[in-house]
């Protein structure tokens, strides 16, 4: 599994450059050649058939060129792919092989060191997957989509790291960052209303998180049922983390209410069975629990939804 | 069916604004459009050729032919730089199909008005036209760019098929022609998808064995259709498990619709009744 500092080697063997001065030239150093010839010779015939040469050339070059910029967009979507259909340790290979090919396109770079990161984090290297977090971060700009996705993760590896302090201030700036994306001034928003809705949603799962974290039990309880499913639904599938985080809040309250009416400790626990439930329809205990190991507590003291379906669900 | 969805088959289909695209879409237009580049762009590297063969009997001699030569291949430069700047706005505009139509309507008119553009770009351009109706709503227009794109070869294939033959069926499916989304599905399991063409696949065939009553095909390989449908965004996996949900509940099986109803429910942000 790759440290922290083999993700910083990776890219520091592989930087990000501008496409090549010398490509880029190419038309207008062909287009100032012919000139000179223009000048130089007068046979047309000479001069045309130079010209025919330099057209086939150019046309080679730039077709080379556009393949090339398919391969490595092609290249970083099967990285995407990889990591989306869980395939962690094939998307790692998969970067650490090809990453090289991408390096002219930032678009591509960015997309592969943000799929690696993606990766490490799903395998518990946090300490790793930040590495790669923040070379996204200081890539793009704060307010564009990559940006907003990356800083998302970033937290989720923060929080998973115990760094509650720089989560906080994470939170902020993810916060603000979505405010001012709601729409600009003219109306026009700057990144699609499902990813700002994906956005959003997230955002309410990690301050969830946080406050599970932070043993805030009570202000998790606070909110019913229906403010919850309505912050949280828009993650799709994902939502389940947050609903499992919700019945370990309900649970801890319980555990932690000794003194308390025996009524009110069945209440949490009957609060908590209710989410793990919700949680359990929407996704597997066992891919809950890999994804985030506080839940385990939960599993182990709680019911789960039976599928009738078998398997992952 | 609303009135934007109904087809214009006056010739003069065009909006009266003459910055607009055509208010409706036209094969014949559209081919008229891909003539004129092709003789166009041909017509140039022909004069050229002609130049070089026969410029030395031109009158005024050899500079005449030489000053015709510089004169073609600045035209052919700026039809190229011309070819470049559509492709990038095209590009541009791909992104932003969904959120701001009336910009891509903009820059779609723009493009398509230009003269001499390579094949692939123009054919580009038609794509995401198709989008863009679909975007719009206007079902009978898109479907019809789309069953005429499919007719021609297209440029960087298979890309533009399977964005096409996805768009097709989406549309034939809103519209309740069967036959044609069957057809555009089958066309689809022919060709190399990605995960997200995948995804849009798996709904489309849902929601069309859904509409014709074929509840077992619904059923049929479920646990693979519900990891596909752990992939999607929650509008399409909430609809996903809803027409599961009404497949089994035909089917009856009470416990597996109960269950498809309520991840459907959960998804759409609502408590989940049956399953509490």
């Amino acid at each position: 599994m790759p440290s922290a500092d083999q993700v910083r080697a990776l890219l520091a063997r592989h930087p990000m450059r501008s496409p090549r001065r010398a490509m880029l030239m190419l038309p207008v150093a062909l287009l100032a050649l012919g000139l000179l010839l223009v000048i130089g010779i007068r046979q047309a015939e000479i001069v045309g058939l130079i010209f025919l040469l330099g057209l086939i050339a150019l046309v080679v070059v730039v077709r080379y060129r556009i393949k090339m910029l398919r391969l490595a967009d092609e290249h970083s979507i099967q990285a995407a792919e990889m990591v989306a259909t869980g395939r962690y340790l094939e998307a790692l290979e998969w970067v650490w092989r090809r990453l090289k090919s991408t390096v002219a396109l930032p678009l591509s770079y960015g997309r592969m060191v943000f799929e690696a990161g993606r990766a490490l984090q799903a395998l518990g290297q946090h300490e790793a997957a930040m590495v790669a977090f923040d070379f996204i971060l200081r890539l793009f700009e704060r307010r564009t989509w990559p940006a907003v996705r990356t800083r998302i993760l970033r937290i989720g590896s923060l929080l998973a790291h115990e760094y509650l302090s720089d989560a906080d201030d994470e939170l902020n700036i993810l916060r603000s960052t979505l405010e001012s994306l709601k729409a600009d001034e003219d109306g026009k928003q700057t990144i699609p209303e499902t990813e700002l809705e994906w956005a959003w949603a997230s955002y309410e799962c990690l301050r969830l998180n946080q406050q599970v974290r932070t043993l805030h039990y009570r202000d998790v309880l606070k909110l019913d049922d229906q403010a919850w499913l309505t912050r949280l639904h828009k993650m799709g599938h994902e939502s389940a983390f947050g609903y499992g985080l919700i019945a370990l809040a309900a649970l801890s309250l319980g555990k932690h209410q000794e003194d308390s009416a025996e009524a009110e400790i069945t209440d949490c626990r009957t609060i908590a069975q209710r989410w793990w439930k919700r949680a359990t329809t929407l996704m597997a205990p066992e891919s809950l629990m890999e994804r985030e190991p506080l839940i385990a507590g939960v599993h182990e003291a709680l019911e789960a939804q039976p599928s009738p379906i078998g398997g992952d669900r | 069916m609303n009135d934007s969805d109904r087809v214009d088959i006056s010739p003069a289909g065009r909006s009266a604004s003459r910055g607009a695209l055509p208010r409706v879409f036209e094969a014949s237009l559209m081919l008229r459009e891909l003539n004129r580049d092709a003789w166009l762009r041909g017509g140039l590297i022909g004069l050229l050729i002609l130049i070089v063969l026969f410029g030395s009997a031109l009158p005024g001699g050899e500079m005449v032919a030489v000053l015709l030569i510089v004169m073609v291949l600045v035209v052919w430069i700026r039809l190229n730089l011309t070819n470049s700047r559509s492709a990038y706005e095209l590009e541009t505009a791909r992104a932003m199909v969904a959120a701001r139509s009336a910009e891509v309507d903009r820059i779609l008119s723009r493009v398509l008005r230009r003269w001499g553009l390579q094949r692939s770009v123009r054919m580009m351009g038609y794509v995401l036209l198709v989008q863009l109706r679909m975007a719009e709503g206007k079902l009978v227009e898109a479907g019809s760019i789309a069953r005429t794109l499919l007719t021609m070869k297209l440029p960087g294939e298979p890309r533009p098929r399977i964005d096409l033959l996805l768009g097709l069926t989406e549309t034939s499916l809103a519209l309740d022609d069967h036959w044609t989304a069957w057809q555009s599905l089958a066309a689809l399991e022919t060709l190399p998808l990605r995960l997200d063409d995948r995804l849009h696949q798996a709904m489309l065939q849902m929601r069309y064995e859904s509409g014709i009553g074929r509840w077992d095909a619904c059923l049929f390989d479920l646990e693979r259709k519900m990891t596909l449908c752990g992939l999607m965004r929650w509008r399409e996996a909430s609809k996903f498990c809803e027409l599961a949900a009404e497949a089994a509940d035909n089917l009856n099986q009470p416990a597996l619709s109960q269950w498809l109803h309520g991840r459907s429910r959960l998804l759409a942000g609502h408590a989940e009744s049956e399953v509490a």
